[in-house]
């Protein structure tokens, strides 16, 4: 199975050549926009973090930044920073270019003398990588070298039966092919959790299913809060949702049958390929940052409800089996898999297209998130601001 | 004529299903497991689209099946052709 794309030169590919501004920290947000604002080609993040984080919570955000900008599809990155904050921009820096070739710049406000001398040089540089980008080329690769990120928001009593059986399929032709497909949301596996456990490829893989979901279990309960009404959500409720267990058993089919290969905290790069477990919240967009930040260039998302998330960095495709959904919001849904419930199509007939679709935008074909520009972002926190 | 309504059961051991129409009280549902009807039920009550049917005796206490897994217990008794929601199952998981 082939697919056209970018070679970068740490040797990933990526389906969308793109240069990222990255800004360290809320506080260069505006900057980092400015100098996007004025460049074509590229994009940037709207960081919420980046300062008054401690631990595991600011190593998760510095992670989740480094993965963005060696995401494949990033050409190459200019990271803007304030100066004080947590995020360090030169060691941010120094991280990326330990692990990546590809272009990269910093500039910091506080050393520049403002925003002004910031813009002016950021966009100077913006250009000059954007003009550099412009003479790459697609070239044609195995579908083996494509992170695929899976996840599904907005559930209803259709995702289960018919979207996400529909992307299991397609996740596990991916596998088959010497692909990588990343399953998450954590909270969405407590009750379904001993059927992944039980597919894991060996007991520490296993044990780690098991421990995410323990640990998670866990902090709900010593935070004193009742995840019901929060998750499943008022919105999965009205679909036809009662627990989360019926939730979480129609949620992860999306990730096919496969061995699960390996488990990653939040935002890290997989070293193994086939069937991942990424410790993500069942949060969407939070959720999909982090697969993006561990190297997805592709995501597929299904929904019930319905919802138009896109992302900056990597193509959403999105598919829902409720054909109301489907009705209603026609401009933020790719794939309307509503026939398998009609009975009319079967669940591998679904999945073959949704493969197709995939295949598609590898090569180039934007999703409706991507055609309305859609960029939504968001880091998984952990811990207080400090 | 009147609509044929319609319930999926995923798994045979399920002791609920998945409405595919809206449901009127009274309204006769034709169980589909791959396909084929294997029961007929009465609805006890009006149910949503996609919401779930009791299509057994299900007592209070007891568990919940769909996907041939445990979904949650019901907190009431429930009889075969009643709305299963909120009202009455409950997770098992993740409680104060």
């Amino acid at each position: 199975m082939k697919i056209n794309v970018y070679k970068r030169p740490d040797g990933k590919c990526g389906i969308r050549n793109k240069v990222l501004i990255l800004p360290t920290v809320s506080c260069s947000n505006e900057t980092a926009r400015i100098i996007s604002n004025q460049v074509p080609g590229t994009i940037c993040i709207t960081n919420q973090r980046g300062c008054g984080q401690v631990g595991k919570d600011a190593e998760q955000t510095f992670r989740t930044l480094m993965g963005l900008a060696l995401n494949p599809n990033i050409y190459g990155t200019i990271i803007i920073g304030l100066g004080c904050e947590t995020v360090q921009p030169r060691i941010l820096y120094e991280e990326i270019k330990k692990r990546s070739n590809k272009p990269l710049e910093v500039l910091i406000i506080q050393e520049e003398g403002g925003t002004l001398k910031t813009i002016e040089k950021g966009t100077k540089l913006a250009q000059k990588m954007v003009q550099e980008m412009s003479v790459v080329k697609r070239e044609e690769t195995d579908i083996s070298n494509i992170i695929l990120a899976t996840n599904c928001g907005g559930s209803d009593a259709t995702s289960g039966l018919s979207a996400n059986p529909a992307l299991g399929y397609c996740s596990d032709i991916i596998v088959k092919n010497g692909g990588t497909v990343i399953l998450g949301e954590t909270t969405e596996f407590i009750g379904a959790e001993h059927i992944l456990a039980k597919r894991a490829k060996n007991e520490t893989v296993k044990n780690k299913i098991l421990k995410i979901v323990r640990d998670l279990e866990n902090e709900f309960i010593r935070l004193g809060v009742d995840i019901r009404g929060a998750n499943p959500s008022p919105g999965n409720i009205k679909g036809g949702l009662s627990t989360l267990e019926e939730k979480s058993l129609g949620g992860i089919s999306k990730g096919g049958t496969s061995c699960i290969n390996e488990v990653v905290r939040y935002a890290e790069i997989p070293k193994e390929k086939g069937l991942i477990i990424m410790d993500t919240p069942g949060y969407d967009i939070e959720s999909v940052t982090g697969m993006v930040a561990g190297g997805a260039q592709i995501c597929v998302f299904t929904t019930g409800r319905g919802t138009p998330i896109g992302n900056p960095i990597a193509p959403v495709i999105k598919i829902t089996g409720n054909k109301l959904t489907y009705e209603k919001m026609r401009e933020n849904i790719d794939i309307d898999v509503s026939d398998i419930l009609e009975g009319k199509k079967s669940i591998q007939e679904a999945g073959n297209e949704i493969l197709q679709e995939i295949i598609n935008v590898c090569n180039g074909k934007y999703t409706k998130a991507e055609a309305f520009g859609f960029s939504e972002t968001g880091i998984y926190r952990i811990g207080l601001s400090v | 004529m009147k609509e044929l309504k319609k319930a999926i059961l995923i798994n045979k051991n399920d002791n609920v299903a998945t409405v595919l129409n809206s449901i009127k009280k009274n309204d006769r549902v034709n169980i589909i497991y791959d396909n084929q009807t294997v029961k007929v039920v009465v609805a006890l009550d009006d149910i949503e689209l996609y919401h779930k049917i009791a299509i057994k005796d299900i007592q209070k206490g007891n568990e919940i099946f769909k996907y041939g897994e445990i979904i949650g217990k019901a907190v009431q008794n429930i009889s075969v052709g009643q709305h299963v929601h909120l009202h009455n199952i409950e997770s098992g998981r993740v409680k104060k």
